[in-house]
């Protein structure tokens, strides 16, 4: 696992400092990786709003972070999955930030409680919005031990 | 070796050398794949297995075992510790929400301190006041055991007189379990018209910050991080654990509380110290002085969150609707509860209770009863009529 060393008063680390040496890091990481495997990656950032507080509100500096792992999935043809709460940006005058993940992602996961509150046969609902194919697609979810069971609504 | 890695709780398990390292990212899509392909399937069976140690080594006193390798300090108030399932896990951050109307949290506040010191446990307490340690001196003194059982005896007789005798099936087995004998090991309950004995206060094991003159929050950081040197978590058994205890952390008078990015910075290296350590850490803070956006993500960083809410004088409504309203001083809102080296979330029965003060002297926590309706009226009421519950006690829904 990579670290993202964040700036804890002066230590000389800038937010762009950092937020870049990150990016080399898994770039040099998967490149290392035998060219066969490539497609196997996944490149997970959990979470970003956490990654802004590293970068000490630097919003940009992480969108550009966000931009550049983008490209590797290009690259490399491997995978960015990021994790954001949306409670945060709603609350916002102008949620930039929020709504430029939105558009970089091909695959939209929206996880969230049920409308009806909360339950302890299913924990929440999934809507997956694939761009690519243009489907919509809703679940049920129940959090287990070692795994997430999906269900359509109404079956369990 | 097996891996397993979920990055949304904080649990990380890696069993590597150094060669397989770098086939790391290789897994993690496997893991993927294999997690997608089960939940398409609906099969049961997992490849991942949880390492379990095989016996639970035996900690110092005022901790306690809890599921999934987790242990537990008291909060201080024993329903708080029921409603909690344990208490508060080690390692994990305890936000509350304040209400700029009643110092309800205070309440929260003193019996966290209190039930530390009477245990031997270490504590850091931050304030924005001046002299935090004259807050010392308003902390309660454990009940004394004759007053203790006299209090036992009534809940019984109480609850046999409010919920009838099939409804008990529903509560938890250790609802009624005895306990008695180690629980004062583990955790007090606290007479608030008692103050703390002088020894307790004047110990070596409290250490005091005030914050209201720092410009920045790398005093207290740095203060933090000292204390928490002394906790540090290993497999062994734990001699010795800490809390911290920061009071009204965005205050008006700090002077760094316009700096939103820094307090949340501190926050988050906090937490990160403290999930390192043998130790559980309080904030309290009034949320109406955050701005919306942050307020959130303050509330992201919580591993449990608790809200107090004062109760409006003569509310006329709410004494109608709820039984015993006059003994109530505030609502407890349950909004998170920490899950530490578990993906599964707990769903609580309820998550409005009531703050009563049994006999003025002792915190108790109840779940809101709703009263009969009086039918002579006349007049249906518009609210639902279910049971289940409710953040939001301003719209009477239950």
């Amino acid at each position: 696992m990579l670290k993202l060393q964040c700036p804890d008063g002066d230590e000389g680390i800038t937010p762009e400092g950092g937020l870049i040496a990150l990016y080399g890091k898994i770039h040099k990481t998967i490149s290392a990786l035998p060219e066969i495997s490539w497609k196997n990656v996944s490149i997970i950032i959990d979470d970003l709003s956490l990654m802004e507080v590293a970068a000490n509100g630097s919003s940009d500096y992480v969108l550009d972070f966000l931009r550049y792992c983008r490209t590797l999935t290009s690259e490399f043809d491997c995978s960015l999955i990021t994790l954001n709460h949306e409670d945060i940006y709603s609350s916002e005058d102008r949620p930039t930030f929020f709504i430029q993940m939105e558009y970089l992602a091909d695959i939209l996961i929206k996880a969230e409680p049920l409308a009806t509150g909360l339950a302890t046969d299913v924990h929440g609902q999934l809507t997956v919005s694939n761009k690519g194919r243009n489907k919509v697609s809703n679940f049920h979810f129940k959090v287990k031990e070692n795994v997430v069971e999906c269900f359509y609504p109404g079956r369990s | 070796g097996f891996v397993l890695i979920n990055c949304a709780t904080g649990y990380c398990s890696l069993q590597l050398n150094q060669e397989s390292l770098i086939s790391l990212h290789c897994v993690v899509f496997s893991f993927l794949t294999v997690a997608t392909a089960m939940a398409a399937a609906k099969t049961r069976t997992s490849t991942f297995s949880r390492n379990l140690s095989t016996a639970a080594p035996s900690h110092g006193p005022g901790l306690k075992c809890g599921p999934n390798g987790t242990v537990f300090l008291s909060s201080g108030i024993p329903d708080l510790d029921k409603i909690l399932g344990g208490g508060f896990p080690l390692g994990s951050v305890v936000m509350v929400m304040e209400d700029a109307e009643a110092p309800h949290h205070m309440l929260l506040l003193r019996n966290f301190m209190a039930q530390g010191l009477v245990l031997g446990q270490h504590l850091l307490y931050s304030s924005p006041a001046r002299d935090p340690r004259g807050f010392l001196g308003t902390l309660p003194s454990p009940a004394a055991s004759k007053d203790d059982k006299s209090r036992e005896r009534d809940p019984d007789q109480e609850k046999g007189l409010r919920i009838a005798w099939q409804y008990k099936k529903y509560f938890g087995e250790n609802q009624l379990d005895g306990q008695r004998d180690g629980k004062h090991e583990y955790s007090n309950e606290f007479d608030l018209r008692k103050p703390l004995e002088r020894h307790f206060i004047n110990g070596p094991r409290i250490d005091c910050v005030s914050i209201q003159d720092c410009p920045d929050l790398s005093t207290l950081r740095d203060r933090c991080a000292t204390f928490l040197s002394q906790f540090p978590r290993n497999d062994g058994s734990i001699s010795c654990a800490g809390r911290i205890a920061i009071q009204s952390f965005c205050a008006p008078q700090c002077a760094y509380s316009n700096m939103e990015w820094d307090m949340l910075s501190f926050i988050r290296s906090l937490k990160s110290m403290v999930r390192s350590s043998n130790s559980v850490a309080i904030i309290t803070f009034p949320p109406s002085l955050l701005s919306p956006s942050f307020c959130k993500r303050w509330q992201h960083m919580a591993d449990t969150l608790l809200s107090v809410k004062a109760i409006q004088d003569e509310d006329k409504e709410l004494a109608q609707l709820l039984t015993g309203y006059q003994d109530m001083v505030g609502f407890l809102n349950v909004h998170k509860v920490a899950r530490i080296n578990t993906q599964v979330p707990v769903i609580l029965e309820a998550t409005t209770f009531s703050i009563k003060l049994q006999k003025r002297r002792y915190l108790v926590l109840e779940c809101l009863n709703q009263a009969p309706v009086d039918g002579s009226s006349g007049t249906s009421y518009g609210t639902s009529g279910g049971c289940s519950s409710s953040s939001k006690t301003g719209n009477l829904d239950f």
